[in-house]
C-alpha cells in the first residue's frame, strides 16, 4: 500500500506527484501533497449519519479526529459499489479539512511534467470539467487528473457548509 | 557589552499595564469622592506610576509616558493631601485610563497614538491641576519638541547639535535608542524635518507641541536638579538649562564615574562633555556615600557565570492559551485510550489477571483526576465578565438620567475560559435592555411608590454541571399587552390566552423590539433572538420571568465546559448515540395505558400528570431495525428550555462522561445532532442536539378532550 | 562565592529589564516584588547589592531602606535606588534613610552596570 510522501514540488522542471486511483474502470489522479494517508475501508468503523445524501458513509475515528468518509463511486456512478479486501479509503487533508475518499484502489504514484498534461474535455456526464486540472498521459495510461480540493468542497458534495453571504 | 534589546520586554510590558488599568479603573469606580480611602489612592498612584516609570523605560513611549506623568502628579497630589478629590475629577482620571489603554493599543500594534486625543486628555488634566490650586489655566504655547525613534547614539548626538544651531534647546531627554528635544524656534517645522533627514528618515521623525517633562528644571528655576535624571543624559549634547546650585566637589568626581549622589545638585553640562562613564573610577575614588558596616561586601567574582536569577515572586505563570488547550486534547485523548483499554481489559478473566484489572481501575482514578485539574485549568472566575459592568452602568445611567445601583454576586463562580469570552456579547446586551428598557426613570419610580434608585443584580452560581447567570432588575417588567400587541403586527401567530412563559418567548423572534424608540443604546436591531441563538452554540439556554411593574429576571443556563460531558449511552437499532445527561429527567418502560395518540398521528406519554410528546429516535435519525413499539422499548424523558417530551430507544447501554468532540471541523452541523464523540471501542457515537430532538413533534397544545387511546 | 544583587520592584517589566541588564553583564541576579519580601531574601541568601524601586506597595522602598538599616546584619549592604519617582523630597528621604545612590529610571544600561560595579568594588570606609 502506498504511503503519503511529501516532497517539494518542482512543476517547472521534475513535474508534479499524482497519486493514481482506480473508480470503476477509469484512473484518476490527484496531487500527492494532498493525500495523507491510505486506509483500508472497514465499514464497523463509519458511524452512520442519517438524512444525508448517500453517497455520505458517514464519520469515523481517525486517531481521535473525526473524519467524514464519501463514497466516490457512489456519488459518481462509477463502478460497481462494493467492499473487499481492495476497497480503500484515501484519506485527504485540504485546507485544515481532513476528509476520507473510498475508492476501488491505488495504483501508482506518479510523476507528470507539463509535457504530459493535456486539456480535459468536456466529459458532460458525472464529472464537470470544471473539476478536472486535465488529462495525464503515460505510457498507455490515460489519467483523470481531479482538482481534489474543488471537486470536495464543492456544494454538490455537501461536506461544507455554505455559509450565507 | 552587549546592549540590551529592550524590545523583548514589550509584550510583558502591555500586559502589566493592561491589568494596572483595569486596577485603576475599578479602584476610581469605587472610591467614595467625600471620604476616599487613602490606601485606594495610594494604589492608584502606583498604577499610574508604574506605568509611567515603564513607558519611560523604554523610551519609545512618549505619549504614554507624558500622559501618565501628568495623571501620576495629579494622584501624588491627591494622595498627599495637597489636592482635594471631586467628582469631576474621577472622571477625568477614568476618561484618562481609557485614553491611556488606547495609547497602550496603538504601541502594541506598533502605531503611533492620536495626537488630538493626547493633547486633550494632557490639557484637562492640567487644566484640573490648576483650577483646583485655584490658578486660572494658562494657555501656553508649548514649546517645540522633536522625537527620533530607533537612534543611534551617535546619530542622536548629530541631531540634538543640529537643533542647537536652528534655535534654543530648552531639554533633551535621550534614551537607549531614542531621543527628545524640546526647543523655540523660528524654524518651520518642514525645516527641521528637513536637517535632520539627513541624518535619519522621516517616519523616525515626529514633531509636536509638548510641555517640558516635568522633571526638568525650568529655565530660571532654582537648582535642584534631580542629579540623577540630569545625568541620565549621558555623554552627549545639551544645552540644558542653568547649571543647578553649587556642588560639593566630590559629587562631580563621583560624576564623572558615573554614580549619582542622591539629592546633590551636580553641575551636569560641564560633565556631559566627558566620555560616556565606561571608564569607571578614572578620577581616584570618589565618594560614595555609604555607611559600610562591617563584612565583606566586595563583590568578589562579579564576572562568574551568570547563574539563573531565582526569582522570590509571585506564584502564578502566563501561559499561552493554545498551550492549554493542547494539553486539554491530549488528556482527552488519554481518557479515550483508557476508556478503550479499560473495555479490552473488561473480557479478561478477573482471577487471573487481577493484577492487571487493578492497575486499570487506578488508571481510570488517575485520568478522570487529570481530566478534572487539567479542564479547571481553563475556568475562570465570573467576575472577568462582571467587571466589565460598573462602568458600564456608571456610564449609561449618566447618559439617561436615571439611578441605578449594581450589585454582583458570585463573582468567584468560575466558567470555561471559551464561554467566558463568548457569554460577554449576550450578556452586556441583557445588562442594556434592563438599563434602557427595564429600569424607569427616577420620578416614574417614585410616581409608582417604588425608591428611585433601581436595583440591577447580576449573579451567577453553580447548579450541578451548569453555571445559572442571572439579570435581575426592580424595573417596570415586560409588557404583556405591548408583545402581544407587536407580535400580531408582525404577523406572529398569538393566542390572546397563552401563559405569560409563552408571550414572553415572543421576544426571541428575530427582529423583534418593542422599544417605542430604538435607542443607541440597546435598540441596534441585535435583538433577543442573537442572544438566544448565542446561549444556544454554547450549549445552554435562557428564561425570561417578569412581573408587571415589578420587574424582570433574565435567566441564563450554560454547561459549565464543552469539552466533556455526562452522558448517557443508548442503543437504536444496531446504532449507539449519547444522550445529555443534564437534560435526562428519568427513564421508564411505557406501559400501553400510558401512550395517548393526538391528532391522529402524534403521540404521547402519560407521565405524573403530563402529556409529552413522543419522539421516536429511529424515526428522527431513520434507522432500520429498530425497535418501533413504545412498550417494548425505553422511553427518556428529557428536558430542554422549557419543553419536556420523551425518547425513544431500544435500550439503555450505560452512563458515562465522554470527551465532547467537534463534528463541523471536518464536516457540518448536521441535524439533530450536537457534536460527536468516542467510544471505548474506538466508534465514533453522535451526541444528540436535546433542543433540536424537541422540537421533532410538533408542538401540541394537548387537550384533554381530544385524546383517544 | 558569587555574591548575588537583589532587585527589589513590583513591576513585572522592571524586574525582567533589570535582572537582563545585570545578568548580561554577569552578576547572579535574585528578584524579590516589594520591601518585605526583600528583607526576608537579605537575611536568608548571600547579597552583595540590592538595586530597588522606590514606590511599592505593602513595604515601600523607604520602609525597606529602614528596616535594611536598621538590621546590624544587613546594614552595611550598598544600596542603589532605580525608581521613576521624580521628586527631591524622595531622593533626600532616600540618602537620609542611607541609600549608596539614586538613578532615575530610563536608565541606560550600561550606567546601571557601572554604578553596581562601582558600588562592589569600593573598599570599606567608615560611616
Amino acid at each position: 500500500m502506498a504511503h503519503s510522501q511529501h516532497q517539494n514540488r518542482r512543476a517547472e522542471d521534475t513535474g508534479s506527484e499524482f497519486l493514481v486511483f482506480t473508480l470503476g474502470d477509469e484512473e484518476y489522479g490527484i496531487p500527492i501533497l494532498k493525500v495523507q494517508e491510505i486506509r483500508g475501508y472497514d465499514a464497523g468503523s463509519v458511524t452512520r449519519i442519517a438524512n444525508v445524501p448517500g453517497f455520505i458513509k458517514g464519520v469515523t475515528n481517525l486517531r481521535g479526529v473525526i473524519v467524514p468518509i464519501v463514497d466516490l463511486r457512489m456519488k459518481f456512478n462509477l463502478g460497481r459499489v462494493e467492499y473487499n479486501a481492495q476497497t480503500v479509503v484515501i484519506i485527504l487533508n485540504l485546507q485544515e479539512r481532513v476528509v476520507g475518499i473510498v475508492v476501488d484502489g491505488v495504483s501508482d504514484v506518479l510523476m507528470l511534467n507539463r509535457a504530459q498534461i493535456s486539456q480535459a474535455p468536456e466529459f458532460g456526464a458525472m464529472l464537470s470539467a470544471e473539476y478536472l486540472t486535465g488529462l495525464g498521459t503515460i505510457d498507455e495510461r490515460m489519467l483523470i487528473l481531479v482538482d481534489i480540493e474543488r471537486l470536495m468542497t464543492s456544494e454538490e458534495m455537501a461536506l461544507v457548509e455554505k455559509v450565507a453571504a | 557589552m552587549s546592549s540590551l534589546d529592550l524590545s523583548q520586554f514589550y509584550e510583558t510590558f502591555f500586559d502589566e499595564a493592561d491589568e494596572l488599568l483595569v486596577q485603576m479603573e475599578q479602584l476610581l469606580l469605587q472610591l467614595d469622592v467625600d471620604a476616599p480611602d487613602p490606601e485606594a489612592l495610594n494604589a492608584i498612584f502606583r498604577a499610574a506610576h508604574s506605568i509611567k516609570g515603564g513607558a519611560a523605560t523604554f523610551g519609545t513611549f512618549p505619549r504614554l509616558a507624558e500622559t501618565t506623568h501628568i495623571l501620576e502628579n495629579l494622584l501624588d497630589e491627591i494622595r498627599r493631601g495637597e489636592l482635594t478629590l471631586r467628582t469631576d475629577m474621577v472622571d477625568a482620571f477614568l476618561e484618562a485610563k481609557d485614553v491611556l489603554k488606547s495609547q497602550l493599543d496603538a504601541y502594541r500594534a506598533s502605531q503611533e497614538p492620536d495626537d488630538e486625543t493626547f493633547e486633550r486628555i494632557c490639557t484637562m488634566l492640567r487644566t484640573i491641576a490648576l483650577q483646583a490650586k485655584g490658578e486660572a489655566p494658562e494657555v501656553v504655547e508649548l514649546p517645540l519638541c522633536l522625537r527620533v525613534v530607533r537612534v543611534k547614539a551617535s546619530d542622536a548626538q548629530s541631531i540634538a547639535e543640529e537643533m542647537g544651531n536652528l534655535g534654543r534647546v530648552l531639554a533633551v531627554r535621550q534614551a537607549a535608542d531614542s531621543l527628545a528635544v524640546w526647543m523655540e524656534t523660528t524654524c518651520t517645522k518642514d525645516d527641521i524635518e528637513a536637517v535632520c533627514c539627513f541624518i535619519v528618515d522621516g517616519d523616525q521623525l515626529s514633531l509636536g507641541r509638548e510641555a517640558l517633562p516635568a522633571d526638568e528644571p525650568a529655565a530660571n528655576a532654582a537648582a535642584t536638579a534631580d542629579a540623577a535624571s540630569a545625568w541620565v543624559e549621558t555623554a552627549d549634547v545639551l544645552a540644558q538649562a542653568a547649571a543647578p546650585a553649587a556642588a560639593p566637589v566630590a559629587a562631580a568626581q563621583a560624576k564623572a564615574s558615573g554614580i549619582a549622589e542622591p539629592a546633590l545638585a551636580t553641575p551636569v553640562v560641564a560633565a556631559a562633555e566627558a566620555t560616556p562613564p565606561s571608564a569607571v573610577s578614572a578620577d581616584g575614588a570618589p565618594e560614595v556615600d555609604r555607611r559600610a558596616g562591617g563584612g565583606d561586601r566586595r563583590a568578589g567574582d562579579r564576572r562568574a557565570a551568570p547563574a539563573p536569577a531565582t526569582s522570590a515572586e509571585s506564584t502564578s505563570i502566563r501561559v499561552g492559551v493554545e498551550k492549554v488547550d493542547q494539553i486539554i486534547n491530549l488528556v482527552g485523548e488519554l481518557v479515550i485510550t483508557q476508556a478503550m483499554l479499560a473495555q479490552t481489559a473488561s473480557t479478561l478473566d478477573p482471577v487471573l489477571h487481577d493484577r492487571l484489572l487493578n492497575g486499570m481501575e487506578q488508571l481510570e482514578r488517575n485520568a478522570r483526576d487529570l481530566q478534572e485539574s487539567v479542564m479547571s485549568i481553563r475556568m475562570m472566575p465570573m467576575d472577568y465578565v462582571f467587571s466589565r459592568f460598573p462602568r458600564l452602568v456608571r456610564d449609561l445611567t449618566a447618559k439617561m438620567g436615571k439611578q441605578i445601583e449594581l450589585q454582583t454576586i458570585g463573582r468567584a463562580t468560575e466558567l470555561d475560559k471559551s464561554l467566558i469570552e463568548r457569554i460577554i456579547d449576550p450578556l452586556t446586551h441583557l445588562v442594556r435592555n434592563s438599563l434602557d428598557h427595564g429600569i424607569e426613570t427616577p420620578e416614574k419610580r417614585i410616581a409608582a411608590g417604588k425608591e428611585p434608585t433601581g436595583q440591577l443584580v447580576l449573579s451567577a452560581a453553580h447548579s450541578g454541571s451548569n453555571i445559572v447567570i442571572e439579570v435581575i432588575d426592580d424595573g417596570a417588567g415586560l409588557n404583556r399587552e405591548r408583545i402581544l400587541a407587536k407580535a400580531r403586527a408582525q404577523g406572529l401567530a398569538v393566542n390572546d390566552s397563552a401563559s405569560d412563559d409563552e408571550v414572553w418567548q415572543l421576544i426571541f423572534a428575530p427582529g423583534f423590539s418593542t422599544a417605542e424608540q430604538v435607542t443607541d443604546i440597546s435598540g441596534r436591531g441585535v435583538g433577543m433572538d442573537v442572544v438566544r441563538r448565542n446561549i444556544h452554540d454554547m450549549g445552554g439556554h435562557v428564561q425570561l420571568q417578569s412581573r408587571s411593574g415589578q420587574g424582570t429576571t433574565t435567566r441564563i443556563v450554560l454547561p459549565l465546559t464543552l469539552a466533556i460531558l455526562d452522558g448517557m449511552s443508548v442503543r437504536v437499532g444496531s446504532e449507539t448515540f449519547i444522550l445529555p445527561l443534564n437534560h435526562v429527567t428519568e427513564s421508564i418502560q411505557p406501559t400501553n395505558d400510558q401512550i395517548y395518540t393526538v391528532a391522529g398521528n402524534e403521540r404521547v406519554l402519560h407521565v405524573r400528570g403530563d402529556y409529552l410528546p413522543i419522539v421516536e429516535m429511529h424515526q428522527v435519525f431513520d434507522i432500520d431495525g429498530a425497535q418501533t413499539e413504545p412498550t417494548q422499548g425505553i422511553a427518556v424523558i428529557m428536558q430542554a428550555q422549557e419543553r419536556r417530551f420523551a425518547l425513544l430507544v431500544d435500550q439503555l447501554v450505560g452512563q458515562h462522561q465522554v470527551v465532547v468532540k467537534n463534528l463541523e471541523s471536518n464536516y457540518r452541523k448536521v441535524y439533530g445532532v450536537s457534536a460527536a464523540t468516542i467510544m471505548g471501542d474506538g466508534s465514533v457515537a453522535l451526541i444528540v442536539d436535546v433542543l433540536a430532538l424537541s422540537r421533532a413533534n410538533r408542538e401540541v397544545a394537548v387537550q384533554p378532550e381530544a385524546l383517544a387511546h | 562565592m558569587a555574591q548575588a544583587i537583589l532587585v527589589v520592584d513590583d513591576s513585572v517589566t522592571s524586574r525582567m529589564i533589570t535582572q537582563a541588564t545585570l545578568d548580561d553583564a554577569g552578576w547572579p541576579v535574585v528578584l524579590a516584588t516589594d520591601g518585605a519580601q526583600a528583607l526576608d531574601v537579605a537575611r536568608t541568601q548571600s547579597i552583595g547589592l540590592i538595586v530597588t524601586d522606590w514606590t511599592m506597595p505593602g513595604m515601600d522602598g523607604a520602609a525597606f531602606l529602614a528596616a535594611l538599616r536598621a538590621d546590624p546584619d544587613l546594614a552595611g549592604l550598598p544600596v542603589l535606588v532605580l525608581s521613576a519617582e521624580p521628586s527631591e523630597r524622595a531622593q533626600s528621604q532616600a540618602q537620609v534613610l542611607g541609600a549608596n545612590a539614586w538613578l532615575s529610571k530610563t536608565v541606560e544600561p550600561q550606567i546601571l552596570v557601572n554604578a553596581v560595579a562601582l558600588l562592589l568594588e569600593q573598599p570599606e570606609a567608615a560611616a
